[in-house]
């Protein structure tokens, strides 16, 4: 056994096109790392930023996180758009195991790495001050799952520079994931990286559930904003189902290194209870993405209705039964696995039940709206957005709940649209919402509304033409995950089939562009500061964290960096087959919650 | 107050911990078979000693006892482990082990599972009676009360059925 | 100290009837207790067990709101995770290994 395992200067020899991408990454660590020295920053970026135990940094750092990881994850996308676009009867420029790395690793990066990151970074920032706590429950804890989570983004940004990552899509369906047909270490690099930030969801759900139960002083739980009730939905869903997927990996691990047989061929082991197990987490993850966004939504409505929201109540409920179903529908994603009518049925029919408390939420939103006087700033025109797609999308997810139709179209394009519907529609317009309508509370700066108009126009149009047509395409037929389209398909050469594809593509270019204003935004923002300071409540809202300025704290501990550091390396040591350095590392992780301080208040 | 929040937090893990063991559970029901390889006394003498480390735990947080309660629970439960680990020894050695079929993959990784959780309860008593510092007895307890529990639903769906 | 003594004693008296169901049940060859009955009655016991431990071990009816509601929500997670998987999974079960018994309807046939 060799000490370094698997690992082999082989493993750093890549294709041009991932040599092109090995040397994107590296380059971008070293001219950061240059930057940093230059202007002598190490200190401050230690002391201030890394080390900081306050929700607000943590916060930011989340966002920073997603920020980088999302930038990762589009160029996946553009990427495989002008691969489509290439490969008509031609091979394109990237090969078919490159291409199901690409589709592999925008999943995972979309979802984990920049959904959930900004996420927990907007609640970091917002739920304290919304509760009038000026921290979470568990302080260091929350240091500690920041950076478990960032190890995953360095072991799935790794996977560029020396191995390569799953080519199984994002959800690594065995048989394909198992030992026998991925023989390499990228599920490995899948299943731990996602492991460990998994660890590190659990542990926040743990903690903002903690802070939201006890530490909300005087304030009654009907008395609560929307965001922080749909952020207890959501972390109440994030306690329940991450275990499902940590066992999962688990399982999928153990056959692929100890040779189990959970999910193998062979000798009773049984794929498709990964698929049901995998799915009995996937869906309430969607869910737990979905509802802090709806939470933004509504705190953004009732801002730029200058109007109270409407039917809080109905809302809360809406909410929890929303927390409650989502536990509830999970085989719709795999309708057509062969299960019988009436398994099909049950899960079919209670999909379309939970469309129904998500409707009393848009209505809800748009009764809050009438007789308003709405004030058109960018955040009301994301939520705008929102209203129109998601709906589209809702639809399409009803339409597909009726298990004959999915027949037809699961895996097909118009899954794809309906998908990347919701969480482009509800989840990321959410998201930029809530990012444009609080950065002056933790900034001082309000975000240039040319641009950011600018860039909501472009991301909505983009988005339109790059998802409607998907949408005619799978129902004419088109399956998800090409990396080429044979000519004998016929399928480009249909005039109006060719259109739509073109569309599409199009359509990745304006939003390409979209995400260039945002850019462009931020950087003016800041660098016209000056003109763009605002006072403490800009936006005049009644919402609680606006009414007081939010405190810098100044706890500290590298506790969390620590724990982060040998989790990246147990990770790298089980990946690589490197068993004395997981096992050193195992050690170490034991040691450091071992030694944790006595908190002050224990006797 | 503090100690609510810690208590609670403790108690969501628990709570996490409890779908973490359903998971293993379904597991090891969807892909179950059957193997004559259980012995009743012994999972008995198992059971026994976890059960009444489960009262002793309790004792060592209602007493001021913490020491003599504590070691007696760590010694049962390292008697329980050391059962456990002779068990899954001799069924490796007589070909019964995890790599050998789906159903025994799920056995091991459920009881096994539950065995790595109490051997941390262990080593978390043992710091504790090194370091002398009992301010986690009540999360102790609260974690070696969920893992006789859970060795409820094991006993009784992995062996008893097993055996019948 | 005397509510976990009680405890003890019950979870002891739930436990001993299991083992002693199913060691009275090997003792006579497997024959004695029809196996359908034991696979109602030891879940049976097994849930009581843990209705005695939360109770007297884990003094939950003393407890807060939010611990009795989580307590509440993970059982329901439960419920549904096992017993949502295992009817699925016997049903695919059921539906895939459904052999033509003979030779398949005309319509079946391959050419």
């Amino acid at each position: 056994m060799s000490l370094f395992g698997l690992l082999t200067p082989q493993a750093f020899i890549h294709g041009p096109i991932e040599t092109g991408a090995q040397i994107i990454v590296i380059v971008a660590v070293l001219v950061t790392v240059l930057a940093i020295t230059y202007l002598g920053r190490w200190r401050w970026l230690w002391q201030q930023w890394l080390t900081s135990l306050d929700p607000k940094r943590i916060g930011i750092m989340y966002i920073l996180l997603s920020f980088v990881m999302f930038g990762r994850g589009f160029v996946d996308a553009l990427m495989m758009k002008s691969q489509q676009a290439l490969a008509v009867g031609a091979p394109g420029y990237i090969s078919p195991d490159h291409f199901a790395q690409l589709f592999t690793a925008h999943g995972v990066i979309m979802i984990f790495f920049a959904a959930m990151a900004f996420m927990f970074g907007i609640i970091n920032l917002v739920l304290p001050l919304q509760l009038g706590s000026k921290d979470v429950a568990f302080p260091l804890l929350n240091s500690i799952s920041f950076w478990l989570t960032a190890t995953g983004a360095l072991l799935l940004n790794l996977s560029l520079v020396v191995g390569q990552f799953a080519a199984t899509g994002w959800l690594a369906y065995p048989p394909l994931s198992e030992l026998a047909y991925s023989p390499g270490v990228g599920v490995d690099y899948y299943i731990w990286a996602l492991q460990i930030a998994g660890i590190g969801t659990l542990l926040s759900g743990i903690n903002f559930l903690t802070t939201i139960a006890t530490m909300r002083g005087h304030l009654r739980l009907m008395q609560m904003p929307m965001f922080t009730w749909t952020t207890l939905g959501s972390m109440l869903l994030v306690i329940f189902a991450f275990p499902i997927l940590t066992v999962t990996l688990a399982l999928l691990a153990l056959d692929r290194t100890l040779g189990f047989h959970f999910f193998t061929t062979d000798l009773g082991g049984n794929a498709m209870m990964y698929v049901n197990l995998i799915w009995a987490w996937g869906h309430p993850e969607v869910y737990i993405l979905v509802l802090p966004a709806f939470g933004i939504f509504s705190e953004v409505v009732a801002t730029f209705s200058q109007k109270k929201l409407f039917g809080y109540t109905s809302m809360v409920v809406a909410t929890m039964l929303i927390v409650v179903l989502s536990f509830m529908v999970w085989v719709h994603h795999f309708f057509t696995m062969g299960a019988g009518a009436d398994v099909n049925a049950f899960f079919g029919i209670m999909t379309m039940a939970i469309a129904i408390p998500t409707g009393v939420k848009v209505f809800n939103w748009l009764f809050t709206m009438f007789r308003g006087r709405i004030i058109f700033a960018t955040p009301m025109l994301w939520f705008i957005g929102f209203l129109t797609t998601f709906t589209i999308g809702g639809m399409t997810g009803v339409l597909m709940s009726i298990p004959a139709a999915d027949f037809q179209l699961h895996n097909s394009l118009f899954l794809v649209a309906h998908f990347h519907n919701m969480i482009i529609g509800g989840v990321v317009f959410g998201f930029f919402a809530g990012f444009t309508y609080w950065f002056p509370k933790f900034t001082g700066i309000m975000l240039n509304e040319r641009w950011g108009k600018a860039a909501f126009w472009a991301w909505i149009v983009g988005f339109l033409m790059a998802f409607m047509p998907l949408y005619a395409l799978g129902l004419m037929g088109v399956t998800r995950r090409l990396d080429h389209i044979d000519v004998a398909s016929g399928l480009y050469t249909q005039p109006w089939a060719h259109w739509l594809f073109d569309i599409a593509a199009a359509g990745a270019a304006v939003i390409a562009l979209a995400v260039l204003f945002q850019i462009i935004q931020i950087i003016v923002s800041i660098w016209n500061k000056h003109k763009h300071h605002v006072g403490e409540n800009p936006w005049r809202s009644q919402g609680p964290e606006w009414q007081e300025p939010a405190e810098p704290l100044h706890e500290r501990s590298a506790r969390g960096v620590a724990i982060g550091a040998v989790a990246a390396l147990f990770g790298f040591g089980l990946i690589w087959h490197i068993w004395w350095l997981a096992a050193l590392a195992l050690i170490g992780i034991l040691l450091s919650l071992i030694t944790l301080p006595k908190p002050e208040y224990a006797d | 107050m503090p100690t609510d929040k810690t208590t609670l937090g403790f108690w969501l893990y628990i709570m996490s911990d409890c779908v973490l063991f359903a998971s293993l559970f379904a597991t090891f029901a969807v892909l179950r078979g059957s193997e004559d390889i259980f012995s009743l006394p012994f999972v008995f003498v198992q059971t026994l000693a976890l059960l009444i480390s489960s009262f002793t735990v309790g004792l060592a947080f209602v007493t001021k006892k913490q020491n003599t309660f504590l070691i007696l629970t760590l010694l049962l439960g390292l008697g329980f482990l050391g059962l456990e680990v002779y068990e899954f020894k001799n069924l490796m050695l007589e070909g019964f082990g995890p790599s050998h079929s789906a159903y025994l993959s799920s056995f091991f990784a459920l009881v096994g599972t539950h065995g790595l959780h109490v051997a941390a309860g262990c080593l978390w008593m043992l710091v504790m009676l090194v370091t002398q510092r009992f301010y986690q007895l009540q999360r102790l307890v609260l974690f070696w009360h969920f893992l006789d529990i859970i060795w409820i639903f094991i006993f009784t769906f992995v062996y008893l059925f097993g055996i019948i | 100290m005397k509510h976990y003594f009680d405890g003890l004693i019950l979870s002891l008296l739930f436990t001993l009837l299991s083992f002693g169901l199913v060691g009275m049940h090997v003792h006579m060859n497997h024959t004695a207790i029809p196996h359908e009955l034991l696979y109602v009655v030891l879940p049976l016991f097994a849930v009581a067990q843990l209705l005695v431990q939360t109770v007297y071990f884990l003094h939950l009816p003393q407890g807060n709101g939010w611990n009795k509601f989580v307590y509440g929500f993970a059982i329901l997670i439960v419920v549904l995770v096992v017993g949502g998987s295992l009817w699925i999974m016997s049903n695919l079960q059921h539906n895939q290994s459904e052999m033509f018994i003979g030779e398949p309807s005309p319509e079946h046939q391959l050419d």
